[in-house]
């Protein structure tokens, strides 16, 4: 998986993954409240019911553990922290917030 | 026009919806019924309120030192609880020890805050669900009568978050598992449905036997967590 594609506001960075342009696309729908029906009848094509339930499942249950975890304010694991230093250097997580 | 195609929702993950609807109709651990009610319902008109929507646009969520102007709220928790409930559902990327001192600190006891958070965080799992599937949002049972058990865990620890979190008995539990542990129900109620809309908690293994493939789950949590701009 390219999780340059995670960060890439321009869409132009492929995730490596089957159907991940359509999964980068459906997490911001599910997130924004923009799914339409044509967009689960594509989905419903790519990934099958359940496939694509279970996508939604991870988006909408992503979207209420991230408001936990602003709400609460639990630090970073220690560990988390030193593990993904490189890697949220590598795809430019802080810099994603300036130009999404 | 042929009629659009509803999905097929498997029985675990809408058991668990159902499960965690049922309880924003019964007393809490520090709300009552209709409390626990009022914070969906709450939590459901924050999406529409105007000021929200400018505040989440602006280039600083807070406008001045106290928060300018007023929620279109329904009137049914106090208006500061209201105005928390609609800053937590529209804007908690930028929520900072400062608006938790300024805004919680004198206004709600931690257990209650707590709380709050599990079921706007719950409701909104489900609502946001729901829409996305293509279902009708459900209804709240008029509530259950009775009191709020207070009860409290010495099972937590001040551990740099703005509350007090779960202290387990051994080590190894993530922050975020340990979020909501000063009121255990909420936060058990919090990760029974989110363990069935991600993968269960004391699963370890790389096959989540969800019908995409782990990877794929992954790049949409990473992909929402980026928009969200939730640093954990």
């Amino acid at each position: 998986m390219n999780l340059r594609s995670v960060t890439d506001v321009g869409h132009t960075v492929a995730s490596g993954l089957e159907h991940g342009d359509y999964l980068i696309e459906l997490a911001a729908a599910v997130l924004h409240g923009t799914v339409e029906q044509a967009t689960r009848d594509e989905g419903l094509q790519r990934l099958g019911n359940d496939g694509l339930v279970d996508a939604i499942a991870v988006a909408s249950g992503f979207n209420a553990i991230n408001m936990v975890a602003d709400a609460t304010g639990v630090p970073l694991d220690a560990q988390m922290d030193q593990r993904s230093a490189d890697f949220r250097a590598d795809i430019g997580i802080e810099a994603f917030y300036l130009n999404a | 026009m042929s009629e659009p195609v509803k999905l097929t929702v498997r029985n675990n993950l809408s058991d668990s919806h159902q499960a965690a609807w049922e309880s924003f109709s019964r007393p809490g651990t520090w709300w009552t019924a209709a409390e626990r009610r009022a914070i969906v319902l709450e939590t459901r008109n924050a999406s529409s309120c105007a000021l929200c929507r400018d505040r989440a646009q602006a280039l600083s969520p807070e406008r001045s030192p106290e928060d300018a102007g007023d929620h279109e709220q329904l009137g049914l928790l106090a208006p500061e609880v209201a105005a928390i409930v609609h800053r937590i559902r529209t804007d908690p990327g930028r929520l900072s020890r400062a608006w938790f001192n300024a805004h919680v600190e004198g206004t709600l006891d931690h257990h209650a805050y707590v709380e709050l958070v599990g079921v706007l965080t719950i409701a909104t799992i489900i609502d946001v669900f729901r829409a996305a599937t293509g279902q009708p949002s459900l209804d709240l049972a008029v509530s259950d009568y009775g009191d709020p058990t207070r009860k409290t865990t010495e099972y937590v620890v001040d551990d740099g978050a703005f509350v007090p979190i779960w202290k387990p008995k051994e080590e190894g539990a993530a922050n975020i598992v340990r979020a909501l542990g000063l009121v255990p129900e909420e936060r058990s109620r919090f990760w029974d449905v989110f363990g069935q809309h991600y993968v269960k908690r004391h699963t370890r293994e790389w096959d989540a036997g969800r019908a995409i493939t782990r990877p794929q789950m992954e790049l949409i949590a990473a992909r929402v967590s980026a928009i969200n701009e939730c640093f954990y």
